[in-house]
């Protein structure tokens, strides 16, 4: 039985290589035909705003791989909406690919996972 | 149990390398088996061949060849990791010029692909250094 894989995002992105680092272990997880999630909580949640603008930190815009994951068949990407709030993020102003699901959700999905990362 | 461990940090810095050796002698002595230890983000600066601390100091690096040479536990260090910050493997090194002697003993670079095969096979994977 192929495992599931849940990799939380729970600190800002931008700022170090750490997001395309972990990304690339996504990616590679998903060609290796895992089941695979992704839960964006705490100031996680920054990372999936709309309209990031990276070139004047000279870093690697990583939202169009974001958006383009379903092409590796993750379609599982969630954040949690207690963060979005306490983070005053309105929902339109996030990725269209990501959907909001409520703590108990998002405790649930980690808790099913056979492996977690946490970044 | 068959154990595997990542580490994402770099030794000295954090204490994540640290823990993540106390944890595998732990289990080695429990009985487990320790499949094979993945050197990711700075943790690949666990595998430089010179780095030389003061004697009367954690031999951090040595520490993990013993490891290899002692229970054959496969160290696997990242290639995309380890090339960002500039340490080559020995083939790689020469055509590039570079740094040939860069990787310490029992260590090998690999791709992500072994740490999968890692998350497969083995009934844990735990990671130190966040």
């Amino acid at each position: 039985m192929s495992k599931k894989l849940v990799f939380v995002f729970k600190d800002v992105l931008n700022g170090t290589i750490k997001a395309q680092e972990f990304l690339d272990i996504v990616m590679m997880a998903a060609a290796f035909d895992l089941s695979v999630s992704l839960v964006f909580i705490g100031d996680g949640a920054y990372a999936l705003l709309k309209n990031q603008n990276t070139e004047q930190i000279n870093s690697k815009n990583i939202l169009p791989i974001m958006q383009a994951l379903s092409i590796y068949d993750i379609n599982n990407i969630f954040v949690d909406e207690t963060s979005l709030q306490e983070r005053a993020i309105l929902a339109e102003r996030i990725i269209p690919q990501v959907t909001p699901i409520t703590r108990e959700k998002a405790q649930f999905e980690i808790s099913s996972a056979d492996h977690v990362f946490s970044f | 149990m068959k154990i595997s461990v990542q580490i994402n940090a770099s030794p000295y810095q954090y204490q994540a390398s640290d823990s993540a050796w106390h944890f595998i002698q732990a289990a080695l002595l429990s009985g487990h088996e320790v499949f094979r230890v993945f050197f990711y983000h700075d943790g690949i600066y666990n595998a430089l061949h010179d780095a030389r601390p003061p004697a009367d100091e954690q031999q951090i690096v040595k520490r993990w060849s013993e490891l290899n040479a002692k229970h054959n536990v496969d160290l696997v260090v990242c290639v995309s990791s380890a090339q960002r910050r500039g340490l080559l493997e020995s083939s790689v090194a020469k055509k590039v010029n570079g740094y040939e002697k860069a990787l310490a003993d029992g260590f090998r670079i690999a791709g992500l692909g072994l740490l999968m095969e890692a998350v497969i096979d083995s009934d844990r994977l735990v990671t130190f250094g966040a």
